[in-house]
C-alpha cells in the first residue's frame, strides 16, 4: 500500500458521499413528482490490494456498484390495474348522471311519467262529455306534449352521442401522444442501457407513467422485451407499439363510431374494453342503443294500440278509420317520427269518442283508449305503458347507483395501493435529511483521512531537507 | 418498520377532507328540500314507486271528478224518476176514480181528461230533462230529447259509462225506453206497454166514458209504477257504490300520502343530527391536519 493509495481510497469515499448526496437532493427534489420512485446508491468494496510489506490484502476503499430505484412491480401493476377500472367507472359516471339528468322527474315537473298520466286523463275527461270541443282541444295538446316530450328526449340523446365522439378524438389524440411518448422512451432507455451504465430509473419512471396513463384508456397487455423495451398490445388487436419502434395510430370514424388501427381496414371498436375509452364505448355502443330501443318501442306501442282502438270509433262528423297518430311503419326511430295524425292536428272533430254513428253521449271509445293506460302493452304483454317507461328510468338509476359505489370502492383501493407505494417508493423528507446529514459525517470523515495523509506526506518529503 | 412519508398524510388528508365535505352537502341538500331523494340513483326502487305513487295519485284526482259529476247526474236521475213517479200515481188515482162510472158526471169526467192531458205534457217535460246540457234519459242521444210532443221515444238504447275508480264503470244515465216501456203478458201475448201511449188511451177512454177501458188502464199504470220504483231503487244502488268506492279511494289517498312520505320525506331530527356531528368530525379533521403535517427534521438543523 502506497501513500498514494490512501488518497485514493480517501478520493473513493469523497467521491460515492457526492454520489449519495446528489442523489438524495435528487429524491428530495422529486418528493412531489407523479409516479416517481426514490434512488439509493449501492456501494461496494473496491477489490483490496496485497500490502507490499507483507500481511495480506488491504481494502481500497469503496466504489459505486449502481443506482437503484426502489418500487416494487407488483403493486405498479395493482395500481395500473386498480387505476384503470377507476377512469372507467369515472368516466360512466359522468355520461349516466347525465343521462340521469335526462330522465329525473323526482322533482314534480313534465317527464314523460307525468305527460303520459295526463294524455290518458284527458281521454278520462273526453268521456264524461265526449262532444265537448274545449276537452277535445286539451286532449290533443296533452297528446301533443307527449310527442314533443320524445321528440327532445331523441335531440337530447342524439346531442349526447355527438359530445362523446368529440370526447371519443380527444383521447384518440391523447392515446397516440402517449404511444410516441412511449416510443421515444422506449429508445432512449435502450440507447443508455446499451451503453452499459446500469438502469435509466428516472426514464423509466417515466415511461411507467406513461404506460399507466394509456392503461386508463384501455385494456392493454404489456410485453418487456430483453433489450429493455415494451412492447404495447392492444388486446389482440395489433401492437400498438413494438420494439421495432413502429407507431400504429388510432383513427376514429364519426358517424358510425368505429376505430381503426392505422393501415388496418377493420374496425377494433369491439376490442376496446375497460378504462376511459372502453367506458365511452360501452355507452355509445351498447347502454344508448338500449335506451333509445326502448323509448322507441313505447312511442310505437303507444301510438299503435292508441290508432288500433281509435279507427274502430266513428268521428263527431260520423267519419270512421280515423288515426289519432301519424302511423308508423317501423319500431326504429319510432320515438323520432311520432306524431298526430294530420287531420286530427287539422280538425278536433275528427278525435274519434264514440262507437255508434249520431251518439254524441257515446263514450265507449274514450273509456276503452284512457283504459289502455292499465292494459300491459309492453314487453310481450308483461308490463303496462307506465311501467315500461318506468323500467327504463329504473335501469337507469340502478347503472347510477351501481356505478357510484364502484367508483366510490375503486377509489378507495387506489387509494389503498398508492398509500402502499407511497411506502416503499415514496420519498421521505425526514428520512433523505437524516441520510443527508450521514453522508455529511462520511464527507467530513473521508475530506480528514486526506488531510492526515497529505501530512503524513508532507513529514515523507521533509525528510530530505 | 413502515414507513411513513409526507405524501401519505396529505393524500390521507385530502381524501378524509373530501369524503367529509360530500357527506356534509349531501346532508345539507337533504334539509334543505325535505327530500331523501335526489335523483333516481339514490334509492331505484323507492325512486319507482314514488312515480307509480304519483301517476295513482294524478289518476284518482281524475276519478274523484268523475265520482262528483256522477253523483250529481244520478241525482239529477232521482229526482226525475221521483217527479215520474208521482206523476203515475196521480194518473193511477184518475183511473181508479173514474173507473165507477155511478159517481160521476160527463163533466168531471172531461175535466178528469183535461188533467190527463198535462199530466200528459208534465210526463214528456220529466223525461226530456238535461243535466248541463245532456238530455238524461236519451241514451247516447244526449244532444236530443228524450221524447217529442207527440211521447215518441227519440233516443236509443246507450249507457253512458263512466269509470269511477280504477276499472269500475258506473253508468249515469237510464235509457228512457228502459223506464216508461214494459213488456206485459196479455192473454198469453206479449205486448209492450208505453206509459205515453197509455196515457193518451186514458184520456180517450175518459172522454168515451168508457169505465172499463177506465178501469183497465189502472192496472197498466200500476205496472208502470213499480217499474219506475224498480228503476229508482237502482239508481239508488248506484248512489251507494258510488259512495262504497269514494269512501275506499278516500282511505287509499291515506295511506298513498303516508307510503310516499316514507319513501321521499326526510326524519328532519335525523338530518339534523347527523349535519351536526358530521359538522364536528368536519372541523376536526381540519383542525387535525394541522397536527399532521408536523415539523421535519429539517426544522433542527440550525
Amino acid at each position: 500500500m502506497t501513500l498514494q493509495g490512501i488518497f485514493e481510497t480517501a478520493r473513493s469515499g469523497l467521491n460515492s458521499t457526492k454520489a449519495g448526496i446528489a442523489v438524495a437532493g435528487n429524491n428530495i427534489s422529486n418528493a412531489n413528482t407523479e409516479n416517481y420512485s426514490r434512488q439509493r446508491v449501492i456501494l461496494e468494496t473496491k477489490d483490496p490490494q496485497l500490502n507490499r510489506s507483507g500481511g495480506g490484502f488491504i481494502g481500497a476503499g469503496n466504489q459505486i456498484s449502481g443506482i437503484k430505484r426502489l418500487n416494487n412491480n407488483y403493486i405498479e401493476k395493482q395500481i395500473n390495474e386498480s387505476y384503470k377500472k377507476f377512469s372507467n367507472h369515472e368516466e360512466k359516471s359522468v355520461f349516466l348522471k347525465q343521462i340521469e339528468d335526462v330522465f329525473n322527474e323526482m322533482e314534480d315537473g313534465d317527464g314523460l311519467s307525468d305527460l303520459m298520466s295526463r294524455f290518458f286523463n284527458e281521454f278520462r275527461k273526453l268521456s264524461l262529455e265526449p262532444n265537448n270541443l274545449a276537452l277535445r282541444q286539451s286532449l290533443q295538446e296533452a297528446g301533443q306534449s307527449v310527442i314533443d316530450y320524445f321528440f327532445r328526449t331523441n335531440q337530447i340523446l342524439t346531442q349526447i352521442v355527438q359530445n362523446l365522439d368529440k370526447k371519443i378524438e380527444g383521447y384518440v389524440q391523447n392515446i397516440n401522444e402517449l404511444v410516441s411518448n412511449i416510443i421515444n422512451l422506449n429508445k432512449e432507455i435502450f440507447r443508455l442501457e446499451q451503453s452499459g451504465n446500469g438502469d435509466p430509473n428516472d426514464l423509466i419512471d417515466k415511461r411507467d407513467l406513461a404506460i399507466k396513463k394509456l392503461g386508463s384508456f384501455f385494456d392493454i397487455s404489456l410485453h418487456p422485451d430483453k433489450s429493455g423495451m415494451v412492447e404495447v398490445d392492444l388486446n389482440g388487436a395489433g401492437l400498438l407499439l413494438s420494439s421495432s419502434s413502429k407507431n400504429e395510430e388510432l383513427k376514429f370514424s364519426r358517424g358510425a363510431g368505429d376505430l381503426y388501427l392505422n393501415g388496418h381496414n377493420e374496425s377494433v371498436s369491439s376490442l376496446i374494453q375497460g378504462g376511459k375509452l372502453g367506458a365511452i364505448f360501452e355507452f355509445r355502443n351498447k347502454i344508448l342503443p338500449e335506451i333509445f330501443e326502448k323509448l322507441d318501442n313505447l312511442a310505437f306501442n303507444l301510438s299503435h294500440y292508441v290508432n288500433e282502438i281509435h279507427q274502430k270509433g266513428v268521428a263527431l262528423n260520423g267519419q270512421r278509420g280515423i288515426c289519432f297518430f301519424e302511423p308508423l311503419l317501423k319500431k326504429d326511430k319510432a320515438s323520432q317520427n311520432i306524431n298526430l295524425s294530420h287531420m286530427v292536428l287539422s280538425d278536433l272533430q275528427f278525435i274519434s269518442a264514440a262507437l255508434d254513428e249520431n251518439s254524441p253521449g257515446d263514450n265507449r271509445v274514450a273509456l276503452a283508449l284512457s283504459n289502455l293506460q292499465n292494459k300491459k302493452l309492453m314487453g310481450d304483454e308483461r308490463f303496462t305503458l307506465d311501467e315500461w317507461y318506468h323500467s327504463i328510468l329504473s335501469d337507469i338509476a340502478t347503472m347510477v347507483s351501481k356505478n357510484e359505489s364502484a367508483l366510490h370502492q375503486e377509489n378507495d383501493m387506489m387509494i389503498q395501493f398508492e398509500k402502499i407505494r407511497n411506502q416503499i417508493s415514496g420519498v421521505s423528507i425526514d428520512e433523505e435529511t437524516a441520510y443527508l446529514m450521514q453522508l455529511q459525517h462520511s464527507f467530513d470523515a473521508s475530506a480528514k483521512v486526506m488531510q492526515f495523509a497529505d501530512e503524513v506526506l508532507g513529514t515523507v518529503l521533509q525528510i530530505k531537507r | 418498520m413502515l414507513r411513513v412519508t409526507e405524501n401519505m398524510n396529505y393524500d390521507l388528508l385530502r381524501d378524509n377532507i373530501s369524503k367529509s365535505r360530500e357527506r356534509l352537502g349531501n346532508l345539507q341538500r337533504q334539509e334543505s328540500t325535505m327530500k331523501k331523494l335526489k335523483q333516481p340513483s339514490d334509492n331505484p326502487t323507492a325512486a319507482i314507486e314514488i312515480l307509480e305513487l304519483r301517476n295513482e295519485k294524478k289518476r284518482n284526482e281524475q276519478y274523484d271528478l268523475n265520482n262528483y259529476l256522477v253523483e250529481m247526474s244520478l241525482q239529477n236521475l232521482d229526482f226525475l224518476l221521483e217527479d215520474l213517479s208521482s206523476t203515475v200515481m196521480r194518473l193511477k188515482e184518475i183511473s181508479l176514480n173514474q173507473s165507477n162510472s155511478m159517481n160521476f158526471s160527463s163533466d168531471l169526467r172531461a175535466n178528469m181528461a183535461d188533467e190527463v192531458d198535462q199530466l200528459f205534457g208534465s210526463a214528456v217535460a220529466i223525461v226530456n230533462r238535461r243535466f248541463g246540457n245532456r238530455y238524461l234519459m236519451s241514451g247516447y242521444k244526449v244532444e236530443t230529447p228524450c221524447v217529442n210532443s207527440n211521447g215518441d221515444y227519440q233516443g236509443d238504447s246507450g249507457q253512458v259509462m263512466i269509470e269511477v275508480s280504477k276499472d269500475v264503470f258506473i253508468p249515469i244515465n237510464i235509457p228512457g225506453s228502459s223506464v216508461f216501456n214494459l213488456q206485459s203478458m196479455d192473454q198469453n201475448d206479449l205486448k209492450t206497454v208505453n206509459l205515453f201511449e197509455e196515457i193518451k188511451k186514458l184520456k180517450q177512454a175518459l172522454l168515451d166514458g168508457d169505465c172499463d177501458k177506465v178501469r183497465g188502464q189502472l192496472v197498466k199504470f200500476d205496472q208502470l209504477y213499480s217499474k219506475i220504483i224498480s228503476v229508482r231503487a237502482q239508481v239508488g244502488s248506484r248512489v251507494q257504490v258510488l259512495h262504497q268506492i269514494s269512501q275506499s279511494m278516500d282511505r287509499q289517498r291515506i295511506s298513498n300520502a303516508e307510503l310516499n312520505s316514507q319513501l321521499e320525506d326526510v326524519d328532519l331530527a335525523q338530518v339534523l343530527s347527523d349535519l351536526n356531528r358530521e359538522e364536528v368530525i368536519f372541523k376536526n379533521a381540519l383542525a387535525s391536519s394541522n397536527k399532521l403535517v408536523q415539523p421535519t427534521l429539517l426544522d433542527f438543523l440550525k
